[in-house]
């Protein structure tokens, strides 16, 4: 029973990981019907942050990291996508393909091709006892870190005149302009929202592994991405769900597969995926089914 | 008009001015092409402080193209194209809707998932600032009694009548001083219908310019001072109230002379 719920709380903190990432995703999908292969790179920025300054300064490691998420996530827009917005999906798409790609690259140059290592917040890998069951500390602090976060971009969303824009530009773009919707300003909002989500993907993944490398953010960034397609990318809601049933899919197969095919975990989420579109094209939680193409 | 002599000429200015005003928006010689299909080939018009103009004509005729242009939506040529005396020509939709320029584009487009409140919400974003507000508020409430029964209710939940008069509502919360109505009856029930005329006429004798585009051509040129009719991207006609009356004139201009 105590090992059921350990596995269930690291379950649910997988899930918080990915839930976030798919967040910060689907956001910027909202208002650009981009999704953004790059966001990993806003990851991996974040994460080097927090790797070199958190021996000299923790404080300053996270403060940075934040800023840095933020600045990475802007200079893209503002470089690379605020070109391409009247462009179609593909393109956008292919553009973030490219742009994931060259700055693994100039990672690789920077830092170079081999992983940084350091010890981040090395407390919070340490169990509490409570009531009897062992829990990680950085499986709690992971799911109170996400649910602080979901909440703040839901309030943001809902009672802000700026957040109220945003869902207005990503139901209906041409007609939220209409209305005097800034489209710089929503969608320079929403990469900021993004990249500081993507800085607290970048804290809980560190403090986990203690390294980062180049292609350091590609993982949780395919996997949030996949969530956000199986929840319904149009549906942010949807989209954080479908990140959290991936994390938890992943979670409990780690801890319930036979040795010998444990490997192959991945593998099993993806077969999910391939399942959950094949039965509902336009994601688990969204209305109606897909596009009639026959 | 820097070089002209101020002595002696102020009073035959005023007097000018008041015989015909400047006029809140001008239109001249507007044409919008889509890669090379003509959508609307010189069509020139204006509507003064406080008028109601109509434009009415069969579909295809070029009236959504000419208010997408005008509210920055397409891109659109024209000799002169003026708000309030400045150009309108190059703007961004969101400059031009913050300028006091209202459109309510065809099909009303509310925001379906959220709340017939934060739908009005939205409609405050173009002002200028929150002053009067809760009065605005209050009048829009007034005028669509319908919304105020329903606010904290999903929008998408509301009937077609109830959608477009969200719609209106939502670009009155702007406190233009045009507003622009790209054929708000349709597939409107006749009351729906009704009630939108009422509200047309209500919002027009509160002092704000009204061009409003229709299919519905005998109570469009009732209600306007000029009707303007568009047939294959030109003006063809121009009619006023008293030919409201007049079915053969009306199916004319409808069918092209």
């Amino acid at each position: 029973m105590t090992s059921f719920l350990q596995a269930l709380i690291d379950a649910t903190s997988a899930g918080a990981v990915y839930a976030l990432a798919a967040l910060g995703i689907g956001l910027v999908f909202g208002v650009l019907r981009l999704a953004n292969f790059a966001y990993g790179e806003i990851i991996t920025a974040s994460a080097y942050t927090l790797i070199i300054v958190w021996p000299m300064n923790p404080v300053l490691a996270v403060l940075g990291a934040a800023v840095v998420g933020v600045a990475v996530a802007l200079a893209m827009n503002y470089a690379v996508f605020s070109w391409l917005r009247s462009q179609s999906a593909a393109t956008l798409l292919i553009a973030s393909f490219g742009l994931s790609i060259l700055l693994q690259r100039i990672y690789e140059g920077i830092f170079g091709a081999n992983v940084l290592s350091a010890s981040v917040a090395s407390g919070l890998s340490t169990s509490v006892n409570l009531g009897g069951v062992r829990l990680n500390l950085l499986s709690v602090v992971t799911i109170v870190l996400a649910a602080m976060l979901l909440v703040g971009v839901q309030l943001f969303l809902t009672r802000t005149s700026i957040g109220l824009q945003v869902q207005a530009a990503s139901a209906d773009f041409r007609i939220a302009r209409l209305l005097g919707v800034r489209s710089g300003l929503v969608i320079a909002v929403t990469f900021a929202i993004s990249g500081f989500i993507a800085a607290a993907v970048a804290f809980v993944l560190t403090v986990q592994s203690g390294t980062v490398g180049p292609s350091f953010g590609v993982q949780p960034t395919l996997f949030g991405l996949i969530g956000a397609v199986i929840g319904g990318l149009r549906n942010l809601r949807g989209a954080v769900v479908g990140g959290f049933v991936v994390g938890v899919a992943l979670s409990l197969l780690t801890s319930w597969l036979p040795p010998e095919i444990n490997p192959f975990r991945t593998a099993f989420v993806y077969l999910l995926v391939i399942a959950v579109l094949v039965l509902r094209p336009n994601g688990l939680f969204s209305a109606g089914a897909g596009k009639v193409r026959t | 008009m820097p070089d002209t002599p101020v002595n002696g000429e102020t009073p035959q200015n005023a007097a000018s001015a008041s015989a015909r005003p400047e006029p809140i928006l001008d239109v001249q010689n507007l044409s919008v092409a889509y890669g090379g299909v003509t959508a609307v080939a010189g069509v020139s018009f204006h509507v003064g402080p406080g008028e109601l103009v109509g434009v009415i004509g069969p579909n295809g005729a070029g009236k959504s193209s000419t208010l997408l242009a005008l509210a920055g939506a397409v891109r659109g040529k024209a000799d002169r194209l003026t708000f309030e005396g400045t150009s309108l020509l190059g703007r961004k939709p969101e400059q031009i809707a913050r300028s006091g320029f209202a459109l309510v584009p065809e099909g009303h487009h509310i925001f379906g998932a959220l709340s017939v409140s934060d739908n009005l919400r939205l409609g405050e974003v173009a002002r200028r600032d929150r002053a009067g507000l809760a009065t605005t508020r209050e009048w829009v409430l007034e005028l669509f009694p319908i919304l105020r029964e329903f606010l904290g209710r999903p929008a998408g939940l509301l009937s077609g009548g109830q959608q477009q008069q969200l719609a209106i509502a939502r670009a009155l919360l702007s406190e233009p001083r045009l507003l622009v109505l790209d054929e708000p009856s349709l597939g409107l029930s006749p009351t729906a219908i009704d009630t939108v005329f009422e509200a047309i006429a209500a919002v027009q004798q509160a002092g704000t310019a009204v061009l409003l585009v229709e299919q519905r051509a005998q109570q469009t040129v009732a209600a306007a001072a000029r009707t303007h009719v568009l047939g294959e991207g030109r003006i063809t006609m121009t009619l006023g109230p008293a030919d409201a009356t007049d079915a053969e004139l009306l199916a004319k201009a409808y069918l092209g002379s």
